[in-house]
C-alpha cells in the first residue's frame, strides 16, 4: 500500500470509528463479516467498499473490497425487487437498500449498505463517498 | 496489506489533540471555603476540596448548554478536544427531545431524566440496521398487518410529522421490518407514547415469536424507550425495559403490535443495533446508519507521582463491563487507566495488570462514581465510595494526555455508552471525591 492510501485508510478508519482495526484485502480464516456496516469510499479516485470484519481473537479488522454488498431500486419504475423467503419477489421501496444476495431484477443499483449517522442515504451514491485521499493527506 | 492499531491510533492522535499545554500543579495558592482554590476551581456539591482538573462538574461550569453542540472545556478553561468521525443525536435531560450533533462536537446532557448535571455523551461504534427510523408508513421496509402507520406525529426532534402514528385496524395489529443480519447479539429499541386507547402494546424482535407487553409502562404525555437495560438517555423512570428485547436471533424480525383494534401509538427512532445494550438513537432512512465513536481528550501535565482521578457515569452497561473512564497517555501509550473490569469492579489497569483486582461495589446499570489514587506505592479503587487498596509501584509517565471517557488505544471497546461527569483528577490523592 502507498503511502497516500495509507493515509486514506488512516483517515477512513476515523470516519468509521473503527480505528485499531487493521485494513486487510484479503479475509483471514474464520473472521466473520458485517457487510451491514460496509461503507463506500474512493482510494486514490477508486471506488472501494470497507466491511468490518470480528475476528477470531474478537478483535476487529477492515475488508476491502470492489464490489458492495447492497443494492437499491433508483427509480419508480426500476425493475428491482427483493427476494422474500418465501421465494416471491417484492417491491422495497424507492431508494431503500437491501441486500445484494436479495435482489431479483436487472436494474438494481449496487451501493454501500451503511452510511454515516448525519448523511444524506437518498442522495447519488458517488456523492457520499468520502473524499479518503484528500483527508489522508 | 495492512496498517497497523498504532499507526491509526496515531493518525486519531493527530485528528483529535489539538496541543492544550495548560497548568501546573505550582498552580495551587489558596482555597476557598472548604479548601478551594480561590484561582477558579468551582464550590461544587459533589467535592468538598477542588481538584487540579475538573470536568463536568455540578455547576456546569465549561459545559454550556444542554445538546448545543458547542465546545466545552475543563473548569477553568482548559481545552477539551472531541473527536467523533460522523453526527450523533442528543437527548434532552427530561429525554423527550433529540437534536443531531454534527461530528468532532460534544453531546452534553444528563443522560438521567431526574438530574440537570450536564455530562459528556461516550458511545462505542455502532450500526442502526433498522431502516426509516421514524417513518414506519414506508411500504415495503415496514410491513403492516391489521395496522395503519402515517407520519403524522409530532416527533422527538418537535418537528410536526416527524415520527409515526400507528393504529391497529383490527385485532393483534402489526407492523414489522425485516433485517438481514447473521445470529450476533444485537439490541432492539423504540420510543413510544399512547395515543388511543387503553389495550396491550407489545413489541418483538423475532418476529412474534414471542411478543413483551409494555402499555403498563406506556404514557400518553411523554415519550418511552423500550430497551433491553435502563440506560442513559431514558434512566430515572423512562426506561421500558424488555429484556428480550437484546438477544442474538438470525435475521431479526422487529416491531410492535396492538391488541385492541382502533387502538394507537405514537412511534418514533427505531433502532436495531451492533450492542449488549441500547446505545443513543441513530437516525436512518433508506440505508443503516453508523455512528462514529466519541473520544475526548484534554492535555495537561502528569499529576505524578501520586495522584488521584475521579468520575460518574451513567450507562446502561452490564457484565461485562469493560469500559475505561479515565485514561492517563503518554503517545498512546497509557500508564494508567480508571476502568470497570469484566466483572463491573473499579479499578486501575497500569497496562499490564489490574490494580487492586477488585473493588467492594459491583456496578449494575445506572448511575455510579468511580475513584482512583496512587501514592507512589499503593493503588486505590473506590465505586461507589467503597475502597480498596494494593501496592505498586509503577510510576504514571511524566507528559500525561487525559482520555475523557474513553481510551484512544481502544475506541470501539472502552467508550462506557453512557454519559461521563464530575470528572476529577489532582496530584494530590486525598482530593478526589469517592
Amino acid at each position: 500500500m502507498s503511502r497516500a492510501t495509507d493515509a486514506a485508510i488512516l483517515a477512513l478508519g476515523i470516519t468509521l470509528g473503527a480505528v485499531g482495526g487493521e485494513v486487510l484485502e484479503a479475509k483471514p480464516p474464520q473472521a466473520k463479516e458485517r457487510p451491514e456496516e460496509e461503507r463506500l469510499l474512493y482510494v486514490e479516485g477508486v471506488k472501494k467498499y470497507v466491511r468490518p470484519m470480528t475476528l477470531i481473537d474478537g478483535g476487529e479488522a477492515l475488508l476491502l473490497v470492489d464490489a458492495p454488498s447492497c443494492v437499491r431500486r433508483p427509480t419508480k419504475h426500476a425493475d428491482c425487487w427483493r427476494r422474500e423467503p418465501d421465494g416471491g419477489a417484492r417491491d422495497f421501496g424507492v431508494l431503500n437498500r437491501f441486500r445484494a444476495s436479495e435482489a431479483v431484477g436487472p436494474e438494481c443499483e449496487p451501493v454501500a449498505c451503511a452510511v454515516l449517522a448525519g448523511e444524506d442515504a437518498d442522495g447519488a451514491e458517488d456523492d457520499k463517498a468520502p473524499a479518503v485521499e484528500d483527508i489522508g493527506k | 496489506m495492512r496498517t497497523t492499531r498504532l499507526a491509526a491510533l496515531c493518525a486519531v492522535l493527530v485528528v483529535a489533540l489539538v496541543a492544550a499545554d495548560r497548568g501546573r500543579f505550582g498552580r495551587f495558592n489558596s482555597r476557598c471555603d472548604q479548601g478551594r482554590s480561590s484561582r477558579g476551581f468551582l464550590c461544587d456539591a459533589s467535592s468538598s476540596v477542588a481538584a487540579y482538573f475538573e470536568f463536568a462538574p455540578a455547576s456546569g461550569a465549561g459545559m454550556g448548554a444542554a445538546c448545543a453542540g458547542t465546545a466545552v472545556t475543563g473548569s477553568r478553561g482548559e481545552t477539551v478536544t472531541v473527536a467523533r468521525g460522523s453526527a450523533a443525536e442528543c437527548y434532552s435531560n427530561d429525554g423527550q427531545t433529540l437534536t443531531q450533533i454534527a461530528s468532532n462536537l460534544p453531546r452534553v446532557s444528563s443522560g438521567d431524566i431526574t438530574s440537570t448535571w450536564l455530562g459528556i455523551w461516550s458511545e462505542r461504534p455502532v450500526t442502526n440496521l433498522a431502516l426509516r427510523s421514524r417513518d414506519l408508513s414506508v411500504a415495503g421496509v415496514w410491513v403492516p398487518t391489521s395496522m395503519t402507520c402515517t407520519l403524522t406525529a409530532t416527533g422527538m426532534r418537535n418537528d410536526v410529522n416527524g415520527a409515526s402514528t400507528c393504529t391497529a385496524t383490527g385485532a393483534n395489529g402489526t407492523a414489522l421490518q425485516t433485517l438481514t443480519v447473521a445470529a450476533a447479539t444485537r439490541s432492539t429499541s423504540l420510543h413510544l407514547k399512547r395515543r388511543t386507547g387503553t389495550g396491550t402494546v407489545e413489541v418483538t424482535r423475532n418476529n412474534g415469536t414471542t411478543w413483551s407487553a409494555v402499555d403498563a409502562s406506556l404514557s400518553s404525555t411523554v415519550w418511552r424507550r423500550v430497551v433491553s437495560v435502563e440506560t442513559a438517555g431514558c434512566a430515572g423512570g423512562n426506561c421500558i425495559v424488555v429484556p428480550a428485547m437484546t438477544a442474538s436471533v438470525l435475521n431479526p424480525v422487529i416491531g410492535i403490535r396492538i391488541v385492541t383494534s382502533g387502538d394507537a401509538v405514537d412511534v418514533d427512532f427505531v433502532q436495531d443495533e451492533n450492542s449488549p445494550e441500547p446505545t443513543s438513537p441513530i437516525l436512518t432512512t433508506s440505508a443503516s446508519a453508523t455512528r462514529s465513536g466519541d473520544l475526548y481528550t484534554v492535555t495537561t501535565a502528569t499529576p505524578a507521582p501520586a495522584f488521584c482521578g475521579a468520575v460518574t457515569v451513567v450507562t446502561g452497561r452490564t457484565v461485562p463491563n469493560t469500559s475505561s473512564l479515565l485514561t492517563f497517555q503518554s503517545g498512546g501509550t497509557y500508564s494508567f487507566s480508571l476502568q470497570t473490569d469484566s466483572l463491573s469492579r473499579a479499578t486501575w489497569y497500569n497496562g499490564a495488570v489490574y490494580s487492586p483486582a477488585v473493588s467492594s461495589t459491583a456496578s449494575t446499570p445506572g448511575t455510579f462514581r468511580l475513584l482512583g489514587s496512587h501514592s507512589g506505592t499503593t493503588d486505590r479503587a473506590c465505586m461507589l465510595g467503597n475502597c480498596v487498596s494494593a501496592a505498586n509501584a509503577t510510576a504514571l509517565v511524566t507528559r500525561t494526555t487525559v482520555v475523557l471517557c474513553g481510551d484512544s488505544a481502544f475506541p470501539t471497546v472502552a467508550p462506557p455508552n453512557g454519559v461521563c461527569r464530575g470528572f476529577q483528577f489532582d496530584s494530590d490523592t486525598t482530593r478526589c471525591t469517592p
